[in-house]
């Protein structure tokens, strides 16, 4: 077992080296590089280069032991594995503790390989050096400005961690969180788990109090008793959604018995997720949106919701999609009722979803809003329609026949998209239940003011009221079996 | 790898506290109708041995026998297919509309797991099972048998009362701890459980050793 004190030197270092850095744009020793310092890492950063050229203005050093000592605790390893041998007793000499391994040509390619491994992990354990990898992308820790990895979406700072089984799959992620402006706190391709596996990071993640929500992404595990251990226990304290990869193939090895016929690994993996109390998702999208939903959307208290609407077939389609799930769409209660027939016309809806039928004017909605979530009956809220007064907005803007009066109309419109989105966020958060947005305009047309103004706080909008149900549903599971 | 038989199997697990259907191991139809008496009609009459682990398929089961008539003609078309030294099985029928499959695996990744579902004659086909890692908690096992697709068969269902899943739990961990308890078992099929006044009975097993 990894000391997570060991683990934490990867995604805290006092000091960073590049072993292996290189003038050419294309290389992985001049990419790494790049990250790290346009990142803005906190501690100091060195390279080394046998020929000491000057790369992106730091001067590099020709010898590892020409760093001077103490300075870094972390390296970024980029050169050949045999090269990797001999450079670690160096590296410890100069006080590094902790090193990721990017090169590739180890496990992953044959017998000669996997042997090279055994002894890269071997060396590093002699030199007291644990190494993340090897033949892995590399990590992001954005409460140290750090991104020091090879392909290089840097995301914005937050408090979802990934542990990833492929780099890809780790990029797509944070792609994502740009996107969607929802940040990473770490991040990691774990490579070929040679010495630190998914395990190992999962008892990180438990510990590490800048993360408050867990994605990982798995193929294969060595040792599954163990990985159920550590996930059952992270999973009881921070929300964790796993991505599963090779999920069709067939584990019907021992069909002699009925049990064992019927036990594929995908059966046995997806139950084993489920009684660890973790959330499986069925692409990394979904992982995405339940992620960003646990970071951004307090627990509610029951599964009771509301829909507020302002446009009517979303509101029947987000009705349909709570119907089989673990949510209950209120009926609304009379005293609730009766205030808001005070508040809009008599066409209104009378019942949930709350639809405003066009009744609303210049305040109804933040004020509707209040007057819902106030509600002691009303566990969470799902709120469509955003953008829409934005999207009128946006044809005026567009007009050929614009004119003074149309653009005082589009300038209102747009206004009022960024004054409900505000208020949405504000209501979350003063009365502390989860307020789900669903707009189609969240892709359809990322400027209109609606969806944008969410964004640029860090608060998400889903894309389909479907989306919307399904994380707000992995909400209230993980709530109940907190209060278990 | 050694299969036990059904007699021996249902023994075992009755031993880790697993109800099992009351029956008795015979060799001639003059024994089974003395067994039959002694347990009431109808009865099952089955072949058993070391060598007979698929039944149904040598059509070596003989369901509802009403008398000692009905009991000796299924005995003399079991002897017919069975090999020399083939004994029978005589069991109480036991009547119920539930049936449901229960087992005990050893997984290559996660190592000993529990498997609950559907049972009957479309178990493989609509695949309703669920499975928790063993050893676990009784809690663990409650969502194991409510997460099934069929849940709704826990209920009342056409004149039977609900499933007593206090019950049903305790069998399910009497499997799980009679595997467990013994390195040797690499795997357990309870296939089919039914449901007699709300409690389960495992009406066939066949434990496999190593």
């Amino acid at each position: 077992m990894i000391d997570i004190k060991h683990i934490d030197g990867l995604f805290n270092p006092k000091g960073v080296v590049v072993v292996g850095a290189s003038t050419h744009p294309g290389k992985f020793g001049f990419v790494a590089l790049h990250n790290i310092l346009s990142s803005g890492f906190d501690g100091p950063v060195f390279a080394t280069n046998p020929n000491k050229p000057e790369i992106l203005g730091i001067q590099t050093l020709e010898r590892i032991q020409d760093v001077p000592s103490g300075e870094a605790d972390f390296a970024m390893i980029c050169i050949s594995p045999n090269q990797i041998m001999d450079a670690l007793p160096e590296l410890a000499k100069i006080g590094i503790t902790s090193a990721f391994v990017v090169s590739g040509g180890f496990k992953e390619t044959d017998e000669n390989g996997e042997a090279l491994e055994k002894q890269l992990i071997t060396k590093a354990e002699e030199c007291g050096i644990i190494i993340a990898g090897p033949n892995g992308q590399g990590l992001v820790s954005t409460p140290v400005n750090l991104c020091s990895q090879i392909v290089s979406p840097y995301p914005p700072r937050g408090d979802i961690s990934i542990a990833s089984q492929s780099g890809n799959i780790l990029s797509a992620l944070m792609n994502l969180s740009r996107l969607s402006n929802i940040g990473i706190a770490r991040a990691i391709s774990v490579g070929n788990q040679g010495q630190i596996n998914i395990a190992d990071y999962l008892d990180y993640f438990l510990y590490d109090s800048e993360t408050a929500v867990v994605v990982i992404y798995v193929e294969g595990i060595p040792d599954g008793r163990r990985f159920y251990e550590s996930l059952q226990t992270l999973a009881c304290k921070k929300p964790v959604i796993i991505i599963r990869g090779g999920s069709t193939k067939s584990g019907a090895i021992a069909a002699a018995s009925h049990t064992g016929s019927m036990a594929s690994d995908f059966s046995i993996f997806s139950a084993m997720v489920r009684q660890a109390g973790a959330f499986l998702a069925n692409g990394v999208e979904s992982a995405f949106n339940f992620a960003a939903t646990f970071s951004t959307q307090p627990l509610p208290k029951g599964n009771s919701v509301v829909v507020m609407t302002t446009a009517g077939g979303w509101g029947v389609l987000t009705a349909d999609a709570i119907s089989g799930t673990n949510l209950e769409l209120l009926r609304l209660p009379d005293d609730l009722k009766t205030t808001i027939d005070s508040m809009l016309p008599p066409r209104w809806s009378k019942n949930n979803p709350v639809d405003l039928a066009g009744g609303e004017t210049r305040d109804t909605i933040p004020e509707l809003l209040s007057v819902l979530l106030k509600h002691e009956s009303v566990d969470s809220l799902i709120f469509l329609g955003l953008g829409i007064q934005g999207n009128v907005a946006r044809s005026y803007f567009e007009s050929p026949y614009a004119n003074e009066g149309t653009d005082r109309m589009a300038n209102f419109h747009a206004s009022q998209e960024q004054r409900y989105a505000e208020s949405i966020i504000d209501a979350m958060k003063k009365y502390r239940k989860p307020v789900l947005v669903s707009s189609e305009l969240s892709f359809a047309d990322p400027n209109n003011p609606g969806p944008k103004s969410l964004r640029d706080r860090g608060f998400p909008c889903y894309n389909s009221p479907g989306n919307a149900v399904q994380c707000l549903s992995q909400l209230v599971n993980f709530a109940q079996a907190q209060n278990r | 790898m050694i299969t036990l038989s059904e007699f021996a199997s249902k023994k075992l697990l009755h031993e880790h506290g697993v109800s099992i259907t009351k029956e008795f191991l015979v060799q001639n139809a003059d024994e089974a109708i003395k067994a039959a008496e002694s347990l009431g009609y109808p009865v099952v009459a089955k072949l058993s041995g070391a060598k007979i682990q698929h039944k149904t398929e040598l059509n070596g089961v003989r369901l509802n026998l009403q008398s000692s008539d009905e009991l000796e003609v299924a005995i003399r078309g079991l002897e017919a297919i069975g090999a020399e030294n083939s004994e029978f099985l005589i069991s109480e029928q036991i009547q119920g509309k539930r049936e449901f499959i229960a087992g005990y695996h050893i997984d290559d990744v996660f190592g000993p797991v529990l498997m609950f579902g559907l049972g009957g004659i479309f178990t493989e086909i609509l695949s309703d099972v669920n499975f928790r890692l063993v050893p676990c908690e009784r809690r663990d096992l409650e969502n194991m048998i409510n997460e099934i697709k069929a849940s709704s068969l826990l209920g009342p269902f056409r004149g039977e009362g609900e499933i007593s899943i206090k019950h049903l739990v305790d069998a399910l961990l009497s499997i799980s701890e009679c595997g467990l308890a013994n390195p040797d078992i690499i795997s357990i099929d309870v296939n089919p459980i039914i449901i007699l006044n709300g409690k389960p009975i495992a009406v066939d097993a066949l434990v496999m050793k190593s």
